[in-house]
C-alpha cells in the first residue's frame, strides 16, 4: 500500500504489517496536515518532533516486544483533554499558554496501545459551541466546504479525520459536540455511555454530561480507539466498572436482525427536507438489511435543548469558577494602584472567556440564583427524568432508536453566530444522550442537495456500545459512505 | 416573561435564603408582589419587609421580563466585568433564552425525582493510603504570578 493512500487505522495497520515504519506513517500525515490544514485549521498545536520521535521509539522495539492494538496509529485530540508537555488551552484565552502537568487517563491509555499523538485540535472554547466560531483560534473549516462550519465543539478532530489528516482522534460530547462534527464532516462520532471512559484530564463543562469519544472514517476504527480508552479508573469516581466488551469483535460481527425504534413523530417539525430524505432512505437501508423497524414515542424528547441548557450552564457556571486568574496561565493586567482581588477576579474573567462562555456562565449562575433554583435547575432535572423514562420504556422494545444526529447539515460561517439560540435548537437530537447518559453513534448516510454530509444517530441503552457498533457496521457494509472523501482531502482517488 | 417562580421557602438552603430575604427587604415589586398573590392565592403567606422570621411560607415572585439590573446582579455573582455592550446584549439574549424555556412549564412535574446524574451508583471508596502528589514546581508551574517563592501571589486582600 501507498502511504499516500493511508486512511484508516486498519489502512495504517495493513502498511506496517508491510514493511512501512511507524515512523512513515507519522510523517505520511505531519507531511498532509503541512500542506493541507492551512486551509482546514483543524490543528491548534502540532506535537510533529515529540511524534516522530515516539513513533521511532516504537519502531526500535524489538521483535518480542507484545502486540499493541493501536500502534504507530497517529490521533488527533481536542485541546480540551490535557497531555503533559502539549499545551492544552480549550480554545480559550483564559488558557492561553496552559501547559498541563500530567496526561489525561485516556491519552495514558493510547500511549499504551501504541498510539501516537500528533497534535492537538481546535473547538469552541471549553467545548461550548457547535460550529467551532467560539474558539480564541478562529473556527475551522469543513472539508467538504470551506465556507461551512465543521460542526462542533469537536469541529478540529472531526475535520482533521475527514480531510484524511489523521486516521482517528478523541472528542467530547457534552450535548453532542461529538456527533454533530462527525455528521457535519461524514465521519463516524461516538458518545460512550455516562462512566464508559474516564473523565480524568478532560477540562470539565457539565459534569454530569461529558463524555470523551472516538472519531473514526469506520465504525470499526470509531470501536478500536473505544477499545483502547473505556474502562473503570481509580482517578475518575464516575467512571463505571462495567466489563468493557470486545468492540472491534463487534464491529467485525454486523447486526442482522436488529429492531430499531425511529421517533417519527418529533421529525416532523424542524428537520430540514435534505436531510428528512437521507435518513428516511437510511432507514430504508436498514430495513433491507434484515431490521424490523418501529415507531417509539419519545414524547419528552423536544425539551432536550431547554433541559440541556439549563443543566449544562448551571455545572459549567461552577466548574469554570475555577478559572480565576490564580492558578492557570493568564491573568489581566491590573493597574497596581487599584488591584484588589475581586477586579482582577473579574477583569481576568471578562478578557479571558469569549462570548459564548460568558452566555452560558450568566445562564447557569442565574438558573442557579436565589429564587429561580427551582423554576429552572429543579425543573430540568426533573424533565431530565422523564427524557430517561422515555428512552427505558423505548429499549423494552428495540435494541437502539434512529434518529438524523442533526436537523441541519453544516451552515455557513458566520450564519448564526448572532443567534445563540437558534444555535441551541441545533442540538435537539444529540442532547439526549447526554441528559439520559445512554451511548450514541453517528454514521454518514448519505450528503444532501448541497453535497454536504448527513449523519445517522443510532442511541443504545446504557453500556449498549456493542449493539450500537453491530448496528453500525452493518449500515455501513451495506453504505460505505466514508469512501467517498471530501475536496480537501487531496485529489488521492478512490480510497 | 418569566411567569412565575414557585420558591419553596423552606427547602432552600439557609445561603439562597438570606439572600431572598434581603431581595425581598429591599424589593420594590413588593407590595405589588403581597397584593397580587394574596389576591391570586387566598391562603398564601408571604414575606414582609423587615426581619424575617422562622416560618414557613411560600413566595411567589412576579418579573415581566429579564433586567439589566438582572444582568447586573448575574454577573456579579459570576465574577464577570461586563462591558456596557456586554451587558445590553446579554439581556436581550439571556431574556430570549429564558422565555424559551418556560416550554418546560408545559410539563406536569409533580412528583417526578430529580435527576442530578446519569447514572446512580454507590459512593466509591478507597483505602486511605499516603501517595505522592502533583510535584510542587508542577503544582506551580502555570500560575500566571507566582513571585520569587514557590507560591499563588494575588492582589492585597485585606485593606
Amino acid at each position: 500500500m501507498e502511504l499516500s493512500s493511508l486512511g484508516t487505522i486498519a489502512d495504517v495497520r495493513a502498511a506496517l504489517r508491510n514493511g512501512a515504519g511507524a515512523v512513515d506513517v507519522c510523517a505520511e500525515f505531519l507531511d498532509r496536515i503541512a500542506a493541507r490544514d492551512g486551509a482546514i485549521r483543524a490543528f491548534t498545536h502540532l506535537a510533529a518532533d515529540r511524534a516522530l520521535e515516539r513513533a521511532a521509539a516504537l519502531d526500535g522495539r524489538g521483535p518480542d516486544a507484545p502486540a499493541l492494538p493501536l500502534l504507530g496509529v497517529p490521533v488527533a485530540i481536542k485541546d480540551n483533554i490535557c497531555t503533559r508537555g502539549l499545551p492544552t488551552t480549550a480554545s480559550s484565552r483564559i488558557l492561553a499558554g496552559y501547559v498541563p502537568p500530567y496526561d489525561a487517563t485516556v491519552i495514558e491509555r493510547l500511549t499504551a496501545a501504541g498510539a501516537v499523538v500528533i497534535g492537538k485540535t481546535n473547538c469552541d472554547e471549553f467545548a461550548m459551541g457547535s460550529t467551532t466560531e467560539h474558539s480564541v483560534r478562529g473556527p475551522s473549516r469543513n472539508p467538504w466546504n470551506p465556507a461551512c462550519v465543521p460542526g462542533g465543539s469537536s469541529g478540529g478532530s472531526a475535520a482533521a479525520v475527514a480531510a484524511r489528516l489523521a486516521p482517528a482522534a478523541l472528542g467530547s460530547d457534552t450535548g453532542g459536540s461529538i456527533r454533530q462534527p462527525a455528521a457535519f464532516c461524514g465521519i463516524v462520532g461516538m458518545k460512550p455511555t455516562y462512566g464508559r471512559v474516564s473523565r480524568y484530564g478532560l477540562l470539565a463543562f457539565a459534569s454530569s454530561l461529558d463524555q470523551i469519544g472516538p472519531f473514526g472514517l469506520t465504525v470499526a476504527d470509531a470501536a478500536a480507539l473505544l477499545q483502547a480508552i473505556a474502562g473503570p479508573d481509580p482517578r475518575d469516581a464516575t467512571s463505571a466498572g462495567a466489563a468493557v466488551p470486545a468492540f472491534e469483535e463487534a464491529a467485525a460481527e454486523p447486526a442482522r436482525n436488529p429492531t430499531i425504534g425511529v421517533p417519527w413523530s418529533i421529525l416532523e417539525n424542524g428537520v430540514d427536507a435534505g436531510v428528512g430524505a437521507v435518513f428516511t432512505a437510511a432507514v430504508e437501508t436498514l430495513r433491507g438489511l434484515g431490521a424490523t423497524i418501529v415507531d417509539v414515542p419519545l414524547p419528552h424528547a423536544e425539551y432536550a435543548v431547554p433541559t440541556y441548557y439549563i443543566v449544562a450552564p448551571a455545572e459549567a457556571s461552577s466548574n469554570l469558577a475555577r478559572y480565576d486568574g490564580v492558578r492557570y496561565a493568564y491573568r489581566a493586567p491590573l493597574d497596581e494602584r487599584d488591584a484588589t482581588l475581586d477586579r482582577m477576579y473579574d477583569r481576568t474573567r471578562r478578557h479571558g472567556f469569549g462570548d459564548e462562555v460568558k452566555r452560558r456562565i450568566m445562564l447557569g449562575t442565574y438558573a442557579l440564583s436565589a429564587g429561580y433554583y427551582d423554576a429552572y435547575y429543579l425543573k430540568a432535572q426533573q424533565v431530565r427524568t422523564l427524557i430517561r423514562d422515555d428512552y427505558d420504556a423505548a429499549f423494552r422494545r428495540v435494541d437502539a432508536v434512529a434518529m438524523p444526529t442533526t436537523p441541519t447539515t453544516a451552515f455557513r460561517i458566520g450564519e448564526r453566530s448572532d443567534d445563540p439560540l437558534q444555535l441551541y435548537m441545533g442540538d435537539v437530537f444529540t442532547a439526549g444522550a447526554n441528559l439520559t447518559g445512554l451511548p450514541a453513534i453517528s454514521l454518514p448516510c448519505g450528503r444532501d442537495g448541497a453535497g454536504l454530509p448527513v449523519g445517522l444517530q443510532l442511541i443504545g441503552p446504557a453500556f449498549g456500545e456493542e449493539t450500537l457498533i453491530r448496528v453500525g457496521a452493518a449500515y455501513e457494509e451495506q453504505a460505505p459512505w466514508w469512501r467517498e472523501a471530501p475536496p480537501a482531502a487531496g485529489a488521492r482517488g478512490p480510497e | 416573561m418569566q411567569g412565575l417562580a414557585l420558591v419553596d421557602y423552606d427547602n432552600l438552603c439557609p445561603r439562597n435564603r438570606s439572600e431572598l430575604e434581603a431581595e425581598i427587604r429591599t424589593s420594590a415589586l413588593l407590595d405589588s408582589l403581597a397584593r397580587a398573590s394574596q389576591a391570586a392565592f387566598p391562603g398564601l403567606r408571604h414575606r414582609a419587609a423587615g426581619p424575617v422570621g422562622r416560618t414557613s411560607a411560600t413566595i411567589w415572585r412576579v418579573s415581566d421580563t429579564l433586567t439589566r439590573a438582572d444582568v447586573d446582579r448575574i454577573a456579579r455573582l459570576a465574577h464577570l466585568e461586563l462591558t456596557e455592550a456586554e451587558a445590553e446584549q446579554f439581556t436581550r439574549q439571556l431574556g430570549d433564552i429564558l422565555a424559551y424555556f418556560d416550554r418546560l412549564n408545559r410539563i406536569d412535574t409533580t412528583g417526578v425525582a430529580a435527576t442530578t446524574h446519569p447514572v446512580t451508583s454507590a459512593p466509591v471508596m478507597r483505602d486511605d493510603e499516603p501517595r505522592p502528589s502533583m510535584r510542587p514546581d508542577d503544582t506551580f508551574a502555570n500560575a500566571p504570578d507566582r513571585g520569587a517563592e514557590r507560591l499563588f501571589r494575588v492582589p492585597k486582600v485585606i485593606g
